[in-house]
């Protein structure tokens, strides 16, 4: 009854009661008001419930879930991340838009038919056209949101590809070569003397990297000043006697070529070889 | 004019919603021992970085997006409070009726 009570007040009576004292009558569009919002405050909801399953990969297929099956709901997701959300995401953030855009015409438009074809014929003329305008809302809002998801995609490849590129230099011992990888702004915190150092007492205490999963990622796209992508990849790294979480950030300013900007490493309980000494991690 | 004055209908009907929310609310404060330490971890599942960085947009969109339709009700205060209390209760509330429904949830 509380949650029906919530759903009802939110979407609607809320309204209705913010316009009585507004205007000083009930408002006219309250039925309407009434049998629309719940469904867009329903899409909302299951929106925001929206999660990227623990452990599946984002290449393993389709990594989500709604919150609210999980047993422990409604404790925050262990996998907070974004990108496997993007396209299911779709369809809610269409029935939000679509929903009041449908029932309340942009002004322009009703003007402009005013004049054209005599209008106004009241409310019932107001649905004429109703379907075609938007339907071109859905499309916006559904190319919009697949141009992100290519951002994202795009930028989480040549993330990956980079990554890639390190740990298959620092397998064949080439830590010169891996050390160009890395951007000035990375130097300017760590110095490149103490990284070399760091990478290669790494090599020294753990050995070589063996094997590395992407545990997760993130991907954000700046505007303005400092344009770019920044690629956040977690990856869980075997050594040949340690474990170690390496969070890399990556960053490819819009007019220039991807570099690591961050890179942390975390000594995990190992599988082999555990020495359990504590790694030192390092940020810049 | 765009609205319709109070007639008894309204007056009724602005009574039956007013009694539904204030029995709702006092189950609410009845079941408070329970539902607060809810409420704390659903502020932390609220407060995932995507959900807040996709809200933001939203609430500008709701908020502004009235004064370009034909909808004279639409203004800054109905869609910024609609926005804002559809984000802060409708996961809660999607997500309790799925619980209350597949009997996770005791009424």
């Amino acid at each position: 009854m509380a949650a029906i009570a919530l759903l009802l007040f939110s979407s609607s009576w809320f309204y209705d009661d913010y316009l009585l004292w507004r205007d000083g009558v009930y408002t006219r569009r309250w039925l309407g008001n009434l049998m629309l919002s719940p469904f867009i405050y329903v899409a909302a909801g299951m929106l925001w419930n929206l999660e990227a399953k623990e452990s599946a990969d984002f290449r393993e297929g389709a990594g989500f879930r709604l919150s609210f099956m999980r047993a422990d709901w409604p404790k925050r997701p262990v996998d907070t991340r974004f990108g496997p959300l993007v396209l299911i995401s779709i369809p809610f953030i269409v029935i939000a838009a679509f929903g009041p855009l449908s029932v309340h015409l942009p002004r322009t438009w009703i003007e402009v038919k005013k004049k054209t074809e005599g209008w106004p014929r009241g409310l019932d003329g107001l649905e004429i056209g109703i379907a075609s305008r938007a339907a071109r809302v859905a499309i916006w809002v559904v190319a919009l949101c697949a141009l992100m998801s290519c951002g994202f995609s795009q930028g989480k490849k040549e993330a990956e590809a980079l990554a890639e590129q390190y740990f298959s230099m620092m397998q064949g011992g080439d830590i010169e070569g891996a050390l160009s990888l890395y951007s000035a702004g990375f130097y300017e915190v760590t110095s490149r003397a103490e990284w070399q150092v760091l990478l290669e007492n790494q090599r020294d205490r753990c050995g070589a990297p063996k094997t590395h999963t992407l545990v997760s990622w993130n991907v954000f796209n700046a505007f303005g000043t400092n344009a770019g992508t920044r690629t956040t990849l977690v990856y869980d790294v075997q050594y040949s006697s340690c474990r170690v979480s390496e969070k890399m950030i990556t960053f490819k300013p819009d007019d220039g070529k991807i570099q690591i900007q961050g890179h942390w490493l975390k000594k995990q309980p190992g599988k082999q070889g555990d020495k359990g000494e504590s790694q030192v991690t390092l940020k810049t | 004019m765009t609205a319709v004055g109070i007639s008894p209908f309204f007056v009724k009907y602005m009574a039956a919603w007013a009694l539904f929310c204030l029995t709702a609310a006092f189950i609410l404060v009845w079941d408070r021992k329970r539902l607060i330490p809810e409420w704390r971890e659903y502020w932390c599942f609220l407060c995932v970085p995507w959900k807040l960085w996709l809200f933001v947009p939203a609430l500008v969109f709701v908020t502004f997006a009235g004064r370009y339709t034909n909808d004279e009700t639409w203004d800054v205060v109905t869609g910024s409070g609609m926005a804002i209390l559809t984000f802060l209760t409708a996961p809660w509330v999607v997500g309790l009726i799925y619980q209350v429904l597949v009997g996770r949830y005791g009424i």
